[in-house]
């Protein structure tokens, strides 16, 4: 990657790119899959559990972007979505057959399909660079036959979410990776 | 002597130096950035780029917003309009010049391939 190419990249991608931030979430969704009631609570503090572990993942996210923005500096850039035909398409066209399939056959077996049809987005974004498609493809590819597998077996379909976390789990640390990788540390670049 | 200087496009020299057109690259992908972003991705040092910066703005090419946020001053850099269509115009220029050296690469090429043939055909 030239070095226009990485300023650009970095800069439009760069909130993107922090997926670490959401760490503590599916580490938490990974651990409750095994039982409903993984740390044993009773009474009211088993309905409250989630709300807390949730609230704490998303302090974390917020201490998180604080520490980027204090590490590694803040701008001010837009999102950028997805503008592929194919993946809008994929993705409504998958998710309203999930749902349908939900509300009417009681069948929840195409909603890991739909889900990660929604987080292999930058898969359609030619901005990418080859190896975040690569991972992203290698990452899809693993939840998608996964869930097959598990639906021609007859298998616990809960492992699919389990599966999921973990995988996502692995982009949110490859994404870090990429991350520091475009950083320069300071002194050390065009320092004319 | 003038005659011999290559008839190549003039380039901007303020935005052609390294550091200052990697400031403006990052400045252009997005609506402005602070002065520790522009570090964690240009690598200057903290000396370097306040200097580039002031230089830039100098030129008229971004502006500077400096606000004090819990004691301490945050730089905001902006690319100024003038400076994104002088962005443009120097990636223009460049690729004209590129243009312009591959076709002379190319006679070049095909002069010395006729030349080769020649000497081959003589022998």
């Amino acid at each position: 990657m030239d070095d226009r190419t990485r300023l650009t990249y970095l800069t439009r991608h760069y909130y993107e790119l922090q997926g670490i931030r959401t760490l503590p979430l599916w580490i938490y969704f990974v651990a409750i899959q095994p039982g409903d009631n993984p740390v044993h609570l009773k009474g009211p503090a088993q309905a409250v559990f989630p709300f807390i572990a949730v609230g704490l993942a998303g302090l974390f996210a917020w201490l998180g972007g604080q520490y980027f923005r204090r590490r590694f500096g803040w701008l001010d850039s837009t999102w950028i979505f997805p503008k592929s035909r194919i993946y809008w398409g994929l993705y409504l066209g998958s998710f309203i057959w999930a749902m349908y399939c939900i509300f009417f056959s009681h069948f929840h077996g195409f909603f890991p399909y739909a889900f990660t049809i929604v987080w292999i987005s930058p898969l359609f974004d030619k901005e990418n660079p080859v190896l975040r498609h690569a991972y992203f493809a290698l990452a899809g590819l693993a939840v998608f036959s996964s869930a097959m597998f598990l639906q021609i077996t007859h298998s616990d379909g809960r492992i699919i979410i389990v599966i999921q976390c973990v995988v996502l789990l692995a982009l949110c640390i490859a994404d870090h990776l990429l991350l520091m990788s475009l950083c320069t540390p300071p002194g050390d670049g065009a320092d004319a | 002597m003038p005659e011999n200087q290559p008839n190549f496009p003039k380039v901007d020299r303020v935005i052609h130096e390294p550091a200052r057109l990697a400031i403006l690259t990052v400045l252009s992908a997005c609506s402005s950035a602070d002065f520790t972003f522009l570090q964690t991705a240009t690598g200057l040092s903290k000396g370097n780029l306040s200097v580039q910066l002031t230089r830039l703005e100098e030129a008229g090419l971004t502006s500077i917003d400096r606000v004090l946020e819990r004691k301490k001053t945050r730089t905001t850099v902006k690319l100024s309009s003038a400076g994104g269509i002088q962005l443009n115009e120097y990636w223009n220029t460049m690729k004209r010049i590129q243009e312009q050296g591959a076709a002379r690469l190319d006679k070049d090429f095909a002069r010395t391939s006729l030349n080769l043939k020649k000497r081959a055909t003589d022998r």
